[in-house]
C-alpha cells in the first residue's frame, strides 16, 4: 500500500512540476510578444518615390 | 503463467541455443523496418489510440502559444492553461502506453494484464507519468551528448511498456534504463537514423506549406495571405509556424518509432527470459497465449514418452503400435491413442513448415539458426554497433574503477578491509585534487581577468545596447544624443543614426507624447503621437500639422537606414541629429 501511495505521489509531483513548467513557458511567451504582422522591414524596401515627404 | 515463467533454457526444439540467442542482437535498421511493417499492419485497429491521445496536447498548445503572443493574459488564466496542458500530457502518456501495449499484444499475442483495482491503476499511472517526465527531462538535458539523449530516450520508450505492464510493481525503476543499456548501441544508431527521417518529413512539410499557396495562386489565381511575399515573410517570422512544423514531423514518425520500440522490447525480453517468438508461431491458431503453448508442447512430449514406455513394456513394436489397427478403441483409456500417435507427426510437420516459414526475409531478425548473407550495410552497422559497445563498456569499467567500494553508511561495528579503505582513500584523494585544481583554476582566471581589465584604457566606456531589442527609455534623451555624437565621431554612422532616433523617442516619451513598449512598431508610435497631438489643448488655436509630418519623415529616414540598405553620410547623420533635437524643442 505504501508502495502504491508512493507511486501516486510520484505521478502527482511529476504532473505538478510539468504544470509549473508549462506555466513558466506560457508566462514567458506572454511577456515577450511576437510581432507577427510587423511588415515594417518590408515597407522600407518600397521605392522612395512613394514617400510623401 | 507469465512470460517470465516460460524461460526454461533451450529445452524445446524450437528454441535457439543459449549461445546463439545471446550472440544475436537486433539490428536497428531491422527494428525500424519491422516497426514500419507493424505500424502499417496495426494502423486500422490500434492507431486511433495514439492519435486520440496526442491530438489534444498539440491542438491545445499551438493555439495557446499564438494567443499568448498577441494578448496579455492574467496569471490565473495562464495557470488554467498550464493545468489543461498537463492534463493533455497525462492523457497522451496513458493513451500512447495503451497503444504500445495493444500493438504488442496484437503482434506477439502476449497476455493482457489482469484487471486491476482502482488503486493499482492509479499507482501504475503515477509511476508511468513520473518515469516519463524524469526520463524526458534527462533526455533533453543530455541532448548535447547525443549518446546520453538516445539512452534516456530509449528508456523513456521502454517505460511506456514497463510502466503499466504486468507485474510492474515488482520490478525496480531501473528496468527501463537496464533495457536501454542492453540495447545501447542499437538505440544510438536508431536515434541517429531517425534524425534524417525527422528532417526529411519536416522539410517536406515546409515545402508543402510554402509551395501549395504559390501553386494555387499561379494556377487558379487564388489569393491567400501565403501567396504574397509579406505572407511568407510573416510565416517565416512566426514561431507558431515552426512549432507546428516540428509537431507535424514528430507526429508523422512517432507512432512508427513506438512500434519499432515494441519490436525491440520484445526482442530484449526474449533474450532475457529465453522466450522464443517461434514458439508463438508454432502454436495452433486458437492457442495464442504463451502459457497455453508451453503447456501443450510439454504435455504432448510427456504423453508421447509415456506411450512409448507403455508399448515397450507390453512388448510391442513402435510401428505396430503406431498402426491404426493397434489403436482401435478397446478400452476407455485408449480412446485418444490415435490422436496421441499422430500428434508428434503433426507437430513435426508443423515445425518443419515453420522452419521453412522462418527462412523468409521478414523473420531474419529473429532467426539466428538460418542466418542469411548480410549486406554491406548490415556489416557496417554491426561494426559500428560493436564499436559503440566497446566504448560503452570501457566507460562503465572506468566508472566502476573510480566508484568507491568501501563506502559504508550503516555505522555498524564491522571494519572495512584494507582494500576497501584503499579504494575510499583514492576516491577522497581524487576529489580533493579535483577541488584544489578547480579552485586554483578559478583564482588564476580571476587574476587574469583583473589584469586584462587593467590593461583596457579607462576612457572607453561600454557601448549601450543598440540592437532591435533596445528600449528607448533605457537612457535619457541627452544620453542618447551624446552617444550619437560619439558614434558619429567614431565613424559608425548607422549606429549613430539609431542612437539619435532612440533619443527622439526617449524625448517624446519624457514629454508624455508616447508610451514606449517593446512590442510596438514605428507606425504605432506615429499614430499615437498624431492622435495625442491633435487632442492637445492648444490644437484649437494652433493646428501645427507639420510636426507629425516631420516625425513621419524622421521615422522613414531611420527605417531606410536601419532596416533598408541605404548608407548614410556623416553630414546626413549630423543633420538628422540636429533635426531631432529641433523637433523635440517644438513639442
Amino acid at each position: 500500500m505504501t508502495y502504491r501511495f508512493r507511486q501516486v505521489l510520484l505521478g502527482i509531483v511529476a504532473l505538478g512540476s510539468l504544470t509549473m513548467l508549462f506555466f513558466v513557458l506560457l508566462r514567458w511567451r506572454t511577456n515577450s510578444p511576437e510581432q507577427h504582422m510587423n511588415f515594417g522591414t518590408i515597407a522600407v524596401d518600397q521605392p522612395s518615390e512613394q514617400s510623401d515627404e | 503463467m507469465s512470460e517470465t515463467e516460460l524461460g526454461q533454457p533451450a529445452s524445446q526444439p524450437g528454441r535457439l541455443a543459449p549461445a546463439a540467442r545471446h550472440k544475436y542482437r537486433l539490428n536497428p535498421l531491422e527494428a525500424l523496418e519491422r516497426g514500419f511493417a507493424l505500424f502499417r499492419s496495426t494502423f486500422a485497429s490500434d492507431a486511433w489510440r495514439y492519435y486520440v491521445g496526442t491530438a489534444p496536447l498539440v491542438l491545445c498548445f499551438i493555439p495557446m502559444w499564438v494567443v499568448n503572443g498577441q494578448i496579455r493574459l492574467s496569471d490565473d488564466i495562464l495557470l488554467l492553461e498550464a493545468v489543461a496542458l498537463a492534463c493533455a500530457y497525462l492523457l497522451r502518456v496513458c493513451m500512447v502506453a495503451l497503444y504500445m501495449q495493444k500493438v504488442r499484444e496484437r503482434a506477439f499475442s502476449t497476455p493482457s494484464p489482469k484487471r486491476a483495482s482502482a488503486t493499482e491503476i492509479a499507482a501504475s499511472i503515477g509511476r508511468l507519468v513520473g518515469l516519463k517526465v524524469i526520463l524526458s527531462v534527462c533526455a533533453l538535458a543530455a541532448f548535447p551528448t547525443v549518446a546520453g539523449a538516445s539512452w534516456f530516450y530509449s528508456a523513456s520508450q521502454f517505460s511506456s511498456l514497463e510502466g503499466r505492464g504486468e507485474g510492474a510493481e515488482h520490478q525496480s525503476d531501473g528496468v527501463c534504463l537496464s533495457l536501454a543499456n542492453q540495447w545501447f548501441a542499437g538505440g544510438l544508431l536508431l536515434f541517429l537514423m531517425l534524425a534524417p527521417l525527422w528532417g526529411t518529413v519536416w522539410v517536406n512539410g515546409i515545402i508543402v506549406a510554402i509551395a501549395v499557396p504559390q501553386l494555387l495562386h499561379s494556377i487558379f489565381g487564388l489569393n491567400t495571405l501565403l501567396s504574397t511575399q509579406m505572407g511568407i515573410y510573416a510565416l517565416s517570422r512566426s514561431s507558431a509556424f515552426w512549432l507546428s512544423a516540428f509537431a507535424g514531423a514528430w507526429l508523422a514518425l512517432d507512432p512508427v518509432v513506438k512500434c519499432s520500440f515494441v519490436i525491440v522490447y520484445q526482442h530484449l525480453r526474449s533474450r532475457r527470459e529465453g522466450f522464443d517468438l517461434r514458439d508463438l508461431l508454432a502454436s495452433p491458431p486458437r492457442q495464442k497465449k504463451p502459457s497455453a503453448i508451453a503447456s501443450t508442447t510439454a504435455g504432448s512430449k510427456v504423453m508421447a514418452a509415456t506411450l512409448v514406455v507403455i508399448i515397450a513394456m507390453t512388448g510391442g513394436t513402435i510401428p505396430a503400435s503406431a498402426s491404426p489397427r493397434a489403436a482401435e478403441p478397446t478400452t476407455q483409456s485408449s480412446v485418444g491413442t490415435g490422436d496421441e500417435l499422430t500428434r508428434p507427426a503433426r507437430v513435426q510437420k508443423l515445425r518443419q513448415a515453420l522452419d521453412e516459414e522462418s527462412q523468409r526475409a521478414i523473420y531474419r531478425w529473429h532467426d539466428a539458426e538460418h542466418p542469411n548473407s548480410s549486406s554491406w550495410l548490415d556489416t557496417f552497422l554491426s561494426r559500428i554497433g560493436r564499436g559503440f559497445e566497446r566504448a560503452w563498456n570501457w566507460i562503465l569499467k572506468l566508472v566502476r574503477k573510480f566508484w568507491p567500494k568501501g563506502l559504508n553508511f550503516s555505522g555498524g561495528d564491522e571494519k572495512p578491509g584494507r582494500w576497501q579503505l584503499k579504494d575510499l582513500r583514492i576516491w577522497l584523494i581524487v576529489i580533493a585534487v579535483a577541488t584544489v585544481g578547480a579552485g586554483a583554476a578559478l583564482v588564476w582566471l580571476r587574476r587574469r581577468r583583473e589584469s586584462a581589465s587593467l590593461s583596457i584604457p579607462a576612457g572607453v566606456a561600454p557601448l549601450p545596447d543598440l540592437s532591435d531589442n533596445a528600449l528607448a527609455t533605457a537612457h535619457s534623451e541627452d544620453e542618447w544624443f551624446a552617444l550619437a555624437s560619439r558614434l558619429e565621431g567614431e565613424g559608425d554612422l548607422r549606429l549613430a543614426l539609431r542612437a539619435a532616433y532612440l533619443g527622439l523617442l526617449a524625448g517624446l516619451a519624457q514629454r508624455e507624447w508616447l508610451t514606449i513598449r517593446r512590442d510596438r512598431t514605428n507606425r504605432e508610435y506615429l499614430d499615437e503621437f498624431t492622435r495625442r497631438w491633435r487632442r492637445r489643448p492648444q490644437a484649437r488655436v494652433e493646428v501645427r500639422a507639420e510636426i507629425p509630418t516631420k516625425l513621419r519623415g524622421s521615422m522613414r529616414q531611420f527605417d531606410r537606414v536601419w532596416y533598408g540598405s541605404q548608407m548614410p553620410t556623416a553630414e546626413a547623420v549630423a543633420t538628422y541629429r540636429q533635426d531631432q533635437r529641433e523637433l523635440l524643442s517644438y513639442v
